[in-house]
């Protein structure tokens, strides 16, 4: 069945039309992943609140103050061809060339990954990301970990921008978008990283994020945990391995078992860790 | 010949139908519209394995725009369709046996009131169980699908003793190997356009394999004289063997025809995966004996083939894989026993290698495992075991004779040697490892002995004065329509821009056969020969009339008939159409491809085989197991190249489809239900996964009057087995199971002590009670 489309022009708008038209109603940016899920079989919501022509946000990404302002509008296209991102966001940059393919990245949103819950999310749980929302007549800012995680009370939550902090120089970072060919493809597992050590090769901070394919993102807060404020040594990092297996949440399906996943994210990331530390 | 050396041939010219296909512009017959036309849809089974208790129409048929509902009671002939045994129901009475399993048709005037009709079809099924391993479906305990049981096909073949092959054999080698449910996965989905015609006749525009096969098949259905059916065909948006059989044309048919108006299907993508014909997973076991020196001696085979709910060409299938279980190899004691069984899990038929690729990914494992138990160069191996030029065919038959097997060995070798030189092992990260690998094989072209395997052609003079080719096959995108110019061209001496070719309409064309095979290339070339003597004659009778000149004295050439020593042209085509008048000159053939003079031989036995030998570099990341391959080198012996792109092109498609095949192609199912319903889980390579590809094609040195070969297969067959050997160059571990899964490589690898900890970089991992504080230390300063 065709949709119906609504275009509302002010967000105020769009979240008044999603209140009252309820749960046959969704927001709608790029409608790709709709049209995937509709594809699959799925049921689709059959009211479309299209966010094309809400006034007031860009379609471009803007640098303010050291953040990248993402609006709802603004497509994974966009972000790439952006050179404030190649200069000061390039693993941005980088996993926006994880999703789909050139052409569906002209379509796809940054907004849409994030609530779809794309190969996007890891790299925003890592990075600190944070997102504005209009709710209940208001703007409110929450951490995209935060929202993932209370999004479930506030469903009508119109997402209207997300902002992420400059990727400072001297934290390294790590994306990898595992799958079963070279590009244009689900997920078996997408992975960040992000490790920051002082100069006498002390542990600061290391994030980790998994996410891609139906994993729902997280990051590893024992993980983190475990290695903050450390010195790297060969028993930590063995530790680290395990503990990365231990902590993730997978799941087995037909394409690769949850052991792989598991193994698989503890590799890269310990391979991450210690080379990062080489120097 | 490598491909910068086929490129400067002066053949190299692009397909005439290449530029609007890249661009997206080619109309194809699924892009038809007509005014007034009616949708048409099917309604397809709800279980894998069911009996059907009652299907309830009437409250489709009241909804608004539905013109037509259709069940097995509105079928006027065969209520049943196949190429060979028709057992697979065009609507289905009281069963149905995989998912694709259709019980109504619906036409109506829009999309809407199709879906909602479909929706509003009642069936009551009562589920049975469903069989969905062939081993379980062979035994006695399991279910029946059809009245003679599960077993649609079996083939043995045996020479010698295998038993006292093994005992004189100093080394066995062991192994199962499994092979996907691998997808055509042809860019244009099944579907067409039906139009009944004001005297009563039906014009169907649907694209498939062969045009008069399909006619054969509705005119049964139907119940109709075959004259009736007009069957248009071309262009067709791929195929690779998947439309060979019916698809949805017996719906277009019966729906064009209970309605009186035009009737288009298009199948979506899922739809076309549902019930879309798929390659035979095959079960093979193998068990080889040799000589310390490295002799074959001994070679036990048994093939267990999942053919799905119905027959199609199954048994042809199983009987390609079981004469191609030997390969190349001359063996003494041989033992093969092939079963082709009935499951729920779809239905599998023809597919691009026929059982080959199947078949060889087995038999070249165990030439690398016995390379391997025999600590010898698996190319050693293969070597001391080839056939020689005048060897007898794999089923004892004779066969054209073809230095075919040591010209692609001596490739193999050389292109090995190149390709390891240029992998300086330092180049690769800690945490990546590179593997070659090598293959073999020879595939039969053509059906074989006993097989209805016709070929034929027309050749006529248009009034316009071009020399117009008609064949009976098909342009399925194999680039046939390019190559039949450039044959008419050598054969009958005429310029490529004389040549018109007509194909895919069989109110315009002979019979030829199916384009199947690998035989197009070989049937034009064939045909043309045969024609040649009658057409010359015609030919110059004519113009010896118009240039006052003894026949004796002119020749054929391009843009008309020549002076035979001077070589001026004296009578062009045109001068020779305008004085034929109403009697142009015309010669049209029947014949049959090429078979073994040994008839005593096994049905479907070979005559004619091509060679490929494949070089295949992979790149293995330890640490995910993931596989790339970054070379995929082929030398082909398939006679003399006709049509060079083309050749080229067929060469490299099919050595992405068999990358596809070893890697990751696997229409997986549970309990006979897709798992992987559409593009998204199903993965095909992409020109990210394309690696470097080179070619040699091999000239034959003499050339025999068989003609060129054809390269439809050739390029798919042993590209996964050459992978399967650099992966387990690069980490120890043998394949088995296709495609490579990578939480089985990796756990595997893991069996072996390969972890990450092994691989880390040296300095890394040496002193780790030190190795902190120091290394930070030195490479801060
Ligand atoms: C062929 C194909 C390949 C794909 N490959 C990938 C891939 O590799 N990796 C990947 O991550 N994804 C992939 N996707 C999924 C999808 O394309 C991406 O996740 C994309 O970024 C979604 O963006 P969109 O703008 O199209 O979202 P939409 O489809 O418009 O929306 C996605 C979800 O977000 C909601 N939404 C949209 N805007 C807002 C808003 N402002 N506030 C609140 N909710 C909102 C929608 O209601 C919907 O639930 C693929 C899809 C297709 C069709």
């Amino acid at each position: 069945m065709e949709p119906r489309v609504w275009l509302p022009t002010s967000l105020a708008e769009a979240w008044a039309c999603k209140r009252t038209l309820g749960d046959s109603a969704c927001y709608v940016a790029g409608s790709t992943w709709l049209q995937l899920r509709a594809a699959s079989g799925d049921t689709v919501p059959s009211e479309w609140i299209c966010v094309d022509e809400i006034a007031d946000e860009r379609d471009v990404p803007v640098e303010v103050d050291s953040t990248l302002h993402v609006g709802l509008r603004v497509t994974l296209a966009e972000v790439i061809r952006s050179s404030a991102v190649r200069r000061h966001w390039p693993h941005l940059h980088q996993v926006c060339r994880f999703v789909g393919a050139p052409a569906l990245r002209e379509q796809a949103t940054v907004v849409g990954n994030l609530v779809a819950q794309g190969d996007l999310v890891p790299y925003l749980l890592v990075s600190g990301a944070s997102l504005l929302s209009w709710n209940e007549g208001a703007i409110e800012e929450k951490s995209v970990s935060e929202w993932l995680t209370f999004r479930g009370a506030t469903s009508d939550a119109l997402v209207s921008r997300v902002k992420i902090p400059k990727e400072l120089e001297h934290v390294r970072f790590f994306m990898r978008k595992v799958g079963r060919r070279a590009g244009f493809q689900p997920a078996l597992v997408t992975i960040a990283a992000s490790l920051e050590n002082d100069d006498s090769g002390v542990i600061d901070d290391l994030r980790v994020a998994v996410g891609g394919g139906v994993h729902w993102p997280h990051r590893l807060p024992q993980v983190e945990a475990l290695v903050r404020g450390e010195r790297l040594r060969p028993s930590l990092l063995r530790e680290l391995h395990r503990m990365i297996q231990s902590e993730m949440r997978t799941y087995d399906d037909a394409f690769a078992t949850a052991e792989y996943r598991r193994v698989v994210v503890a590799n890269l990331v310990t391979a991450f860790v210690a080379s990062a530390l080489e120097g | 010949m490598d491909r910068d050396q086929l490129r400067s041939l002066p053949t190299w010219i692009p397909r005439p139908d290449g530029w609007e296909k890249a661009r997206g512009r080619m109309r194809y017959l699924t892009d038809l519209h007509h005014p007034g036309m009616l949708i048409g849809g099917v309604l397809r089974s709800d279980y894998p394995h069911a009996r059907i208790r009652h299907i309830d129409t009437s409250r489709a048929l009241q909804i608004p725009g539905v013109r037509a509902v259709l069940t097995w009671r509105d079928v006027p002939g065969l209520n049943r369709y196949g190429i060979v045994i028709q057992d697979q129901p065009v609507f289905c009475e009281d069963r149905v046996r995989y998912v694709g399993d259709v019980i109504a048709a619906v036409a109506a005037d829009s999309h809407s009131s199709l879906e909602q009709a479909l929706a509003a079809i009642q069936v009551v099924y009562e589920p049975l169980p469903v069989v969905s391993q062939p081993e379980e479906a062979l035994r006695r305990t399991s279910v029946k699908l059809h009245p003679t049981g599960n077993l649609l096909h079996r083939r043995t073949f045996s020479r010698g003793d295998v038993k006292q092959g093994f005992a004189a054999s100093a080394v066995v080698v062991e192994a199962v190997y499994e092979t996907p449910r691998q997808m055509h996965t042809y860019m244009e989905t099944e579907g067409g356009l039906c139009i009944p015609e004001p005297d009563g006749s039906l014009t169907l525009y649907a694209p498939t394999q062969h045009g008069y096969g399909d006619r054969a098949q509705l005119a049964r259905i139907l119940g109709w004289p075959e004259e009736r059916i007009r069957i248009v065909s071309s262009p067709i948006g791929g195929s690779f063997g998947g439309k060979d059989e019916l698809n949805v044309q017996p719906y277009l048919a019966l729906l064009a025809l209970s309605t009186g108006m035009p009737v288009k299907i298009h199948q979506s993508r899922a739809e076309s995966v549902r019930s879309g014909l798929k390659r035979h997973p095959m079960r093979i076991w193998m068990r080889t004996g040799a000589s310390r020196d490295g002799r074959i001696l001994a070679h036990d085979v048994r093939i267990v083939a999942d053919t799905g709910a119905y027959a199609t060409l199954g048994p042809a299938v199983l009987d390609f894989a079981v004469e191609h279980a030997t390969g190349p190899y001359v063996i003494d004691h041989v033992r093969v026993r092939g079963y082709s069984v009935h499951t729920n899990c779809g239905v599998a038929g023809e597919f691009r290698g026929f059982g080959g690729n199947q078949v060889t990914f087995a038999l070249e494992g165990q030439m690398d495992r016995l390379a391997d138990a025999l600590g010898m160069d698996p190319l050693e191996v293969r070597r001391r075991n080839f056939r020689a030029t005048s060897d007898r065919g794999p089923l004892g038959q004779t066969i054209a004779p073809t230095e075919g097997a040591d010209e692609v060995l001596a490739f193999v070798e050389r292109k090995r040697a190149e390709v390891q030189s240029r992998h300086a092992p330092s180049s690769a990260s800690a945490y990546h490892r590179r593997g070659v690998g090598i293959a073999v094989t020879m595939h039969g072209g053509g059906l074989g002995l006993r097989r209805p395997d016709h070929t034929g052609g027309r050749v006529r003079l248009t009034r316009h004065g071009k020399i117009e080719l008609a064949f009976g096959f098909e342009e399925c995108g194999q680039g046939v329509i390019a190559a039949i110019p450039l044959l008419a061209a050598e054969v009958l001496d005429c310029a490529v821009e004389d040549v018109e070719v007509v194909l895919g309409d069989t109110s315009r064309v002979p019979r030829s056969g199916s384009s199947t095979a690998s035989r197009a290339t070989g049937m034009v070339w064939h045909t043309l020969k045969r024609i040649r003597p009658d057409w010359e004659s015609k030919m110059l009778s004519i113009a010896a009339r118009v240039a006052e000149r003894r026949e004796s004295d002119l020749r054929l050439g391009p843009g008309g008939v020549h002076e035979r020593n001077a070589g001026r042209l004296v009578a062009s085509y045109s001068d020779i159409a305008a004085a034929a008048g109403d009697d142009l000159p015309e010669v049209e053939i029947a014949s049959h491809f090429p078979v073994t003079p040994d008839t005593w031989a096994q049905d479907g036995a070979h005559y004619l085989y091509s060679f490929a030998g494949v070089v295949a570099e992979v790149d293995v990341d330890l640490l995910t197991a993931e596989v790339r391959v970054t070379g995929l080198h082929q030398g082909v012996w398939a006679g003399r190249v006709v049509n060079p792109m083309g050749y080229v092109g067929q060469i490299e498609g099919g050595g992405v489809m068999g990358l596809g095949f070893a890697l990751m192609e696997d229409a997986l199912m549970e309990e006979g239900r897709y798992v992987t319903r559409n593009l998204d889980t199903y993965l095909i390579p992409t020109a990210l996964d394309v690696p470097e590809m080179e070619l040699d094609a091999i000239i034959p040195k003499m050339e025999d009057d068989h003609g060129p070969r054809g390269v439809g297969e050739i390029g798919t067959v042993a590209v996964a087995p050459a992978i399967a050997a650099a992966i387990h160059d690069a980490t120890g571990v043998w394949i088995t199971a296709l495609p490579v899964r990578q939480d089985v490589l990796l756990a595997e690898m893991a069996k072996r002590g390969e972890t990450l900890w092994r691989w880390m970089p040296s300095d890394a991992s040496k002193e780790w009670t030190s190795w902190g504080r120091e290394r930070i230390a030195s490479s801060s300063s």
